[in-house]
């Protein structure tokens, strides 16, 4: 029952505060630090270190010790430039999306994030970049010459999703203070359909032209042996036939030309994601050999072609069935 | 990249290679109240530091073995614990812990503990130690923590850089905080706090002759005072101390009467002697940590002003001690009365105390000799006379190293030996007197002390000496310092001069020895003065400079005028955060075409909402070409082209065209701002 | 642009119609001094395009069809035995020339492919020990097919370093082709111009200004290449030498007598695409590896 509280009090707090970043820090491909969307504080080692100043006050004023009392205030002055330090260091970031890479579910994507300065100085120090909510991320040095960095979002299931926000944060440079922002770079993530393993055979054809008894050269399925040409590539020649003293021979292959498969996909299937996921698998494949084929799905139906545009426009469209995308 | 959950590699992890350094150099500062195996240890476990960082870590300690270590630690600590003050104890203990978790360091946590430590040790170190070049030590160790630290936090950062960060970081804090040391109040002590037990120095409570011969070797600095006029001459220069009135044959010390009424006046308010700031002489007294209560004053002294008066105490037998041991170097402000008379109590009871007579039946020849004196002379002034001309004439001599005399010192002393240092001296009469019946105690302190300016003088260890007090005509105390009659040079010119052919006993280098050498004396003084001015301003400023600071500075105390203090102060300190942190406009001027651009397409943007991302200028300019009125675009255009003439030309840019530029930026912006919206009339009809 | 190279780009669009920026790049391409790589389907009318800038700067013009069997002395040239004299004499190659057509380079073995590079970037030709330097204007444009197809030996990386642009012409718009096939406008005689007026031109383009803000930015631009992660192939010293050179090409033809980054911006594309390889195939990742470069590049910041 507590648990139960819990979870939807901590939910609640989450969803606050969700709505209180989107109006501070509004989504955008590139973001640029500013006042509005750094947020400072002291961590754990901060406040010991205020403790410690405490601890050298009253040291410094119960043995009436000079010294110790311009330590003290030496230690408050070094905390409250740090705050200003790592402010500026923090603010000199200027962060942009380079778009995200599309995977297949449960594969990792990889969000691609481009790092810069807005101004003369380079910004320095680790940089902690994790995922909103999550517990780890990745540390990267400012100083390294790198810009691009990759954080990988690991995905569960197929669907058009937004990325949440992107939690940066730094500790430069002693460590008192930390800084940090949470970033919406409003990108859409695809992630296509799983790919389940599936005969390409059994797909229903549909003929274009009336007669599917024209061939056309092709690459598929071995036809007939033919005498060689000028020009013909080397790699064809039967060198079977030609070792028994014939003349030499290229074998041609071939494809059934003006027919088309046709994939389809009923949206009220019992087993809706089996069948995409197999469909989804079909439409790679014959990507790969390239096949033209039209998919259906329900009422909409996508017109044949191949190509890798037609591949990701299937693919879209499978991983988003049944969302209202 | 590295993976989140934080272990600090080991070969070549500089942060923790800088803060081992740090912490060794501390341990070291620090030497006074370690024990010698703690150091060892921290050396140790430093030395593996520094293996570990340049080989790697071939395999790892177990934590069971460094808990036995942090067990058997804590044991051997506890035993000592009671030869041991509670700070050298914590001391002790916070060195062992840095030093095993510096060999256990594993997680970033570690190390930010081990640095929180570090920061906490070198505080404490200024308890134990205040002198300048201890603090430019410390200093130097609280720069190699930062910088550990930040190493810690941006491990490429190349070090050079590093440095200078933290440098500049330490420079622009240095002026802040010194701001804030002088502004904000002093309070008082909240409560009182331990005190060590084997730090303390300087006199003893106890006066065994043969004892200060050891004083006399040091030449330790015991508290420097600054007079406000000149300095009085040295034979006026007489610091009592302790007083010291209960005689047992052998040893003096504080009577337990004494003791008793101390106790009690420190839990009340204590009854000051009447001096007169007119008549008297106004000194500052700034005292070396010596872990003692009693404070060094001339004849009959009372408080110069409220902050010595709440924490000091004047004793019946006008003696000066500090409500609070003296752990660091403290200011006191005294104003003494050369010329007043010391009056017994009208109780009797000075008398009574200073005629006890010890009950051992010792000294035999003594006594014997005091009562002929009893029965030759019947004043006691011509009395005491007699026992001065006997030292002067009997062929007493002055020396640091005297024979022992274990058995009836006083005997040995006065018809055998006949030589000594004060200590003999001031025992031998001080009992002779009382045999005779007149009440007198021996007085410990200091006598005369190193000139450094015309009102400033400097008192050291050997500076050490007792002398007698005594009631001759039973009404005030009278001093009688029998060693002048044997070495009367030691009083004119101070224990430097007189001691001149005992020097080879001395160190080479120690301070004793430099009078002999004009560069080094010269160097000393050069130090000393340094030191002076280092303690007066730094360490002793106190609450009451604090007042006079204030006062100086706003005339009348109100609240009002306190109130806008405040605020200057505030307003102060943040000028001093804006210069560190608002970007120079000098850098700015370097590419202000830019910034003019800058400014002209984040206005254009929020207009048109075309952003200029990566365009270039022109390309820009043209992507906006269909949305901007005719005028806008031009005044726009021509901006545009002001400005690639300044950047992609060849020569230098001229004023004039950096004139040029900023007009039409002006323009611009003027036009956008007040003239319609800028926009043509096509988009906003389409839009 | 200038009268004298607008009036070259009209000429040779006679010719080859609808591409004037393709033809802007190779006249760069030639006033900067570099060669031309062009990668396209047959048909496209590479040929045109190089026979019409033979005939426009009056060049000598030679074209090489590349095969497999191809030599390099088929190229280069040999030294034979004349019976008459008995001495061996030179046989110049058709490589002997200003212009030449390398057509289908990609078919041609790796050891005449890299006869034909070394004499590009040597500008002379070494036979038997005897070195023969090329004419003064050496121009070559190699062209290859686009795709993979057997046969074929693609170029390593270090060769196409050595043609300063890769372009490629395509398929003409629905009007270009109509007048194409109507054959309109054909008859306007070309403007010859004087190969000393070329070389003139070539000498002037050094004395195109490049200020620091568009040197940092070419910087910016090579360095992005080889830190970003994403590129196996980054963009080399000498191609950024190309860079600027090109750019200053084309400002020069623009009339201006110092660089813009829009300069360097035109020509990008052209002088780094065929230097760059991905590192890893990316899925949908559609845009071309120089324009994701010069995206993430401001050519403002300084």
């Amino acid at each position: 029952m507590t648990r139960w509280l819990h979870n939807m009090l901590s939910a609640v707090k989450n969803r606050l505060l969700l709505k209180w970043l989107a109006a501070r820090i509004p989504g955008g491909r590139r973001h640029s630090l500013n006042m509005q969307s750094v947020f400072i504080m002291p961590t754990l080692f901060g406040g010991i270190y205020f403790v410690l100043c405490l601890a050298l006050f009253v040291l410094g004023t119960n043995y009436q010790n000079n010294l110790l009392l311009l330590l003290c205030y030496f230690f408050i002055t070094i905390a409250l430039l740090h705050m200003f330090i790592s402010y500026q260091n923090f603010a000199r970031l200027q962060i942009q999306a380079k778009g995200i890479s599309t995977v297949y579910a449960g594969d990792d994507a990889l969000f691609h994030i481009q790092i810069a300065s807005h101004s003369h100085h380079r910004p320095s120090g680790l940089l902690n970049i994790k995922w909103w909510g999550h517990q780890k991320g990745i540390v990267i040095d400012l100083d390294e010459d790198k810009h691009h960095i990759s954080l990988p979002r690991s995905t569960y299931r197929r669907g058009v999703f937004s990325l949440p926000r992107v939690t940066f944060s730094s500790d430069f440079p002693l460590g008192l203070f930390r800084c940090w922002t949470h970033l919406d770079f409003a990108q859409p993530m695809t992630v296509f359909p799983a790919l389940e393993k599936h005969s390409l055979k059994h797909i229903p054809h549909q003929t274009i032209s009336g007669d599917g008894a024209t061939r056309a050269q092709g690459l598929e399925d071995f036809e007939n042996l033919r005498t060689y040409q000028d020009g013909d590539p080397i790699q064809r020649i039967a060198w079977k036939s030609l070792a028994c003293g014939n003349q030499p021979m290229i074998k041609s292959f071939s494809e059934p030309a003006s027919q088309t498969l046709q994939l389809s996909v009923n949206p009220a299937s019992r087993n809706l994601e089996q069948v995409i996921s197999r469909t989804a698998y079909q439409v790679v494949e014959l990507s790969r050999i390239q096949r033209p084929f039209s998919l259906q799905i329900g009422s909409h139906s996508y017109p044949a072609s191949s190509g890798r545009e037609h591949r990701d426009k299937c693919l879209r469209a499978l991983s988003t069935i049944g969302t209202s995308v | 990249m590295t993976a989140i959950p934080f272990s600090l590699p080991t070969q070549g992890h500089r942060a923790t290679l800088i803060l081992s350094i740090a912490l060794v150099i501390l341990t070291l500062t620090l030497h006074q109240p370690l024990k010698a195996w703690v150091i060892l240890m921290m050396l140790c476990s430093a030395t593996i530091r520094i293996y570990i960082y340049r080989v790697g870590q071939t395999q790892r300690l177990s934590s069971r073995l460094i808990n036995l270590l942090a067990i058997l630690a804590c044991i051997s600590l506890a035993w000592l614990s009671r030869q041991q003050g509670l700070l050298e104890i914590m001391v002790n203990l916070l060195i062992t812990g840095c030093a095993l978790k510096l060999l256990s360091l594993r997680q970033r946590r570690d190390f930010l503990q081990l640095a929180a430590c570090a920061l906490f040790l070198v505080g404490c170190a200024l308890i134990f130690h205040q002198s300048m070049a201890i603090t430019l030590m410390l200093s130097m160790v609280l720069l190699l923590i930062m910088l550990s630290l930040q190493q810690l936090y941006a491990p490429q950062l190349a070090f050079k850089k590093q440095l200078s960060a933290i440098l500049k970081m330490g420079l622009q804090a240095l002026p802040v905080a010194c701001l804030l040391f002088v502004v904000i109040p002093r309070l008082p002590p909240l409560w009182g706090m331990p005190a060590g037990k084997s730090t303390q120095t300087g006199l003893s409570d106890t006066m065994t002759p043969g004892d200060i011969a050891k004083l006399t070797q040091s030449s330790e600095r015991v508290f420097t005072a600054t007079f406000d006029l000149s300095v009085p001459p040295p034979t006026e220069r007489y610091w009592r101390a302790m007083v010291l009135e209960q005689f047992d044959g052998k040893t003096w010390q504080l009577s337990p009467y004494r003791k008793q009424q101390q106790m009690l006046q420190s839990y009340g308010i204590s009854r000051l002697p009447v001096v007169s700031q007119s008549t008297g002489t106004a000194y500052q007294l700034m005292v070396e940590p010596s872990s003692q209560r009693w404070l060094y004053s001339l004849n009959v002294t009372g408080p110069g002003n409220d902050s010595t008066r709440a924490k000091t105490q004047f004793n019946d037998d006008f003696s000066v001690s500090a409500r609070q041991p003296v752990m660091s170097k403290q200011a006191f402000a005294l104003v003494s009365d050369l010329k007043a008379p010391r009056p017994l109590a009208t109780s009797g009871i000075d008398s009574k105390i200073n005629l006890q007579l010890p009950a051992a039946n010792n000294n035999e020849r003594t006594r014997r000799w005091a009562a002929q004196l009893r029965a030759r002379y019947s004043s006691d002034d011509e009395l005491a006379d007699a026992i001065m001309t006997y030292f002067a004439n009997q062929g007493f001599s002055y020396t640091l190293t005297p024979p022992a005399m274990p058995a009836n010192p006083v005997d040995a002393f006065l018809f055998d030996n006949q030589t000594g240092f004060c200590a003999h001296y001031a025992s031998a009469m001080a009992y002779v007197l009382r045999l005779v019946g007149i009440p007198a105690r021996v007085v410990s302190g200091y006598q005369g002390g190193e000139k450094l300016t015309d009102n400033v003088v400097s008192i050291f260890q050997y500076d050490a000496h007792a002398w007698v007090e005594a009631a001759v005509d039973g009404k005030t105390w009278q001093r009688f310092d029998p060693t002048a009659m044997v070495a009367l040079s030691r009083l004119q010119y101070g224990f430097q001069q007189s001691m001149a052919d005992q020097h080879a006993d001395l160190p080479l280098f120690s301070r004793a020895g430099a009078h002999d050498s004009v560069l080094l004396s010269s160097m000393f003084s050069m130090v000393d003065t340094i030191n002076y001015q280092w303690s007066r301003w730094v360490l002793g400023f106190d609450s009451d400079q604090q007042d006079t600071l204030f006062k100086n500075m706003l005339g009348k105390k109100t609240t009002t005028t306190l109130a806008l203090f405040g605020l200057v102060i505030l307003l102060f300190i943040t000028g001093l955060l804006a210069l560190y942190f608002v970007p120079r406009p000098a850098q700015k001027h370097a590419d202000e075409p830019q910034r003019l651009f800058d400014s002209l397409a984040l206005q254009l943007q929020k207009l048109t909402g075309i952003e200029r991302a990566h365009l270039s200028a022109r390309q820009y300019l043209r992507s906006l070409q269909p949305v901007l009125d005719k005028d806008a675009f031009l005044l726009f255009a021509k901006f545009v082209d002001t400005f690639e003439t300044i950047r992609y030309l060849p020569g230098k840019a001229d004023r004039k065209k950096r004139t040029l530029l900023r007009n039409q930026h002006y323009a611009l912006r003027k036009y956008l701002k007040y003239r319609g919206k800028g926009l043509s009339v096509s988009s906003t009809t389409s839009a | 642009m200038r009268s004298e190279f607008k009036a070259l780009v009209e000429a040779l669009g006679q010719h080859i119609l609808g591409k004037p920026q393709q033809i802007k790049l190779a006249l760069t391409c030639m006033l900067a001094q570099g060669h031309l790589l062009i990668e396209d389907l047959p048909g496209m009318g590479k040929t045109t395009l190089s026979h019409s800038l033979a005939k426009l700067f009056s060049l000598d013009y030679s074209r090489i069809q590349f095969t497999s069997d191809l030599l390099p002395s088929d190229m280069l040239g040999a030294t034979i035995y004349n019976a008459q004299n008995q001495e061996f004499v030179f046989r110049a190659g058709p490589v002997f020339n200003q212009l030449i057509l390398a057509d289908e380079i990609n078919r041609a073995s790796p050891k005449t492919q890299s006869a034909l590079l070394e004499a590009m970037e040597e500008r002379q030709v070494s036979i038997d020990g005897t070195t023969y330097p090329l004419p003064a204007p050496f121009f070559v444009i190699g062209t290859q097919n686009p795709t993979f197809q057997s046969g074929t030996y693609p170029l390593p990386e270090s060769q196409l370093d050595r043609f300063l642009m890769k372009i490629s012409l395509g398929y003409p718009d629905w009007d270009a082709e109509r007048a194409m096939l109507l054959g309109t406008n054909q008859e306007r005689a070309m403007p010859a111009m004087e190969l000393a007026q070329l070389t003139a031109w070539q000498m002037q383009i050094t004395n195109v200004h490049a200020s620091d803000a568009v040197i940092n930015y070419i910087l910016k631009l090579v360095t992005m290449s080889r830190t970003t992660p994403g590129f196996s192939h980054a963009l080399s010293p000498r191609a950024s030498k190309a860079l600027l050179q090109a750019a200053r090409a084309w400002a020069f033809m623009h009339d201006r007598d110092y660089l813009l980054p829009d300069d360097v911006q035109a020509v990008f594309v052209a002088v780094a695409e065929h230097r760059l390889r991905p590192a890893y195939q990316d899925s949908n990742e559609d845009t071309l590896l120089s324009q994701r470069l010069l995206d993430s590049v401001d050519p403002l910041a300084a």
